[in-house]
């Protein structure tokens, strides 16, 4: 199921991220899988980590750019479905899905 | 009711990166001025270190004859050797080793995990490990359990005194230590019945491929 803004959304334990000049690796220690991120994905993924829900990230995400509210949001929602999808984001109070 | 305030490691590899203390890194340079190594209680986090064990687990080992220096398992590539390298290819991790160690430059680390059972022909011996712009050599402890043994020794080379001696039987510890004209160390038996696994390498001033290291490669 998809992310709403009303969602948590935590890190699962089994995930680890590095920034390196403004761009961000994420990966999957279940699955050994990398994903990786651009500055203004590194910014919705940080925003995400230190945001109690999707609407506050959301929120902090858009201050930052001058940009149309609707695109902003559907871009950040579907980041947040793809993370969840490969296992870099669980709904909080969930266990990650098992990648294998 | 636990009265302890939390006290934390001088350093720490985390889920996000490395994080430590400004005012350990005075203490920890004057330690590895004077013995050419140091010991990293804690360098891995323990959120970190459970999934890393998870990981070490389900990874395969082989026999491996480093020819005249050691025998040992050592870990088949996968997706644990890759997380590993993931962790501590960081270029923040490489600032705080240049901060404690006054090494050159550092471009990457190069390493592997070996396993080296008590009651088999593993075994290390006194070696330098120069070559290929190896400068630091790191160790961390992997082992799912405390091992006995297994202590990391220097000294000055072919001499009988020791510069220091290390154990590194803590979960998660880690070892630095320098790669020099000179220098030279061992990993002494392990003994008992617990095997020690280590992740273990080098901090290298070359990228591995590029064309300094397959220049050094070929010397």
């Amino acid at each position: 199921m998809a992310f709403s803004l009303d969602d948590r959304a935590t890190v699962p334990d089994g995930v680890v991220s590095r920034e390196l000049d403004g761009e961000t690796v994420l990966l999957n220690l279940e699955t050994g899988m990398y994903f990786g991120l651009d500055a203004v994905g590194t910014d919705m993924w940080c925003a995400i980590r230190d945001h109690a829900t999707l609407a506050e990230a959301l929120a902090a995400v858009r201050g930052q750019y001058d940009v149309n509210e609707g695109t902003i949001r559907t871009d950040f929602l579907q980041l947040a479905d793809e993370l969840l999808s490969k296992g870099l984001l669980q709904r909080a109070n969930q266990e990650a899905p098992s990648a294998r | 009711m636990s009265v302890v305030s939390g006290e934390r490691e001088a350093f720490r590899l985390t889920r996000t990166g490395p994080e430590w203390r400004d005012r350990d890194v005075d203490a920890l340079r004057e330690t590895f001025d004077r013995q050419h190594c140091v010991k990293l209680p804690g360098f891995i986090e323990p959120q970190l270190l459970r999934q890393l064990h998870r990981l070490v687990a389900e990874a395969e080992f082989s026999e491996f004859v480093h020819e005249g220096i050691a025998s040992e398992l050592l870990m088949a590539a996968g997706v644990c050797t890759g997380v590993l390298d993931f962790l501590v290819n960081d270029p923040r991790l490489f600032e705080f080793i240049r901060t404690i160690t006054a090494c050159a430059p550092i471009r990457a680390f190069v390493g592997r995990v070996y396993r080296r059972c008590p009651g088999t022909d593993h075994h290390d011996s006194w070696h330098d490990d120069l070559g290929r712009q190896r400068m630091i050599g790191m160790s961390v402890n992997l082992s799912a359990d405390r091992y006995d043994g297994g202590t990391f020794e220097m000294r000055r080379f072919a001499t009988d005194k020791l510069l220091a001696s290390l154990a590194n039987v803590g979960l998660g510890d880690a070892i630095l230590f320098r790669i020099a004209d000179g220098l030279e160390h061992q990993v002494t038996a392990v003994r008992g019945a617990v095997p020690k696994t280590a992740f273990a390498g080098w901090f290298v001033g070359h990228r591995p491929g590029e064309p300094s290291d397959r220049a050094a490669a070929a010397q």
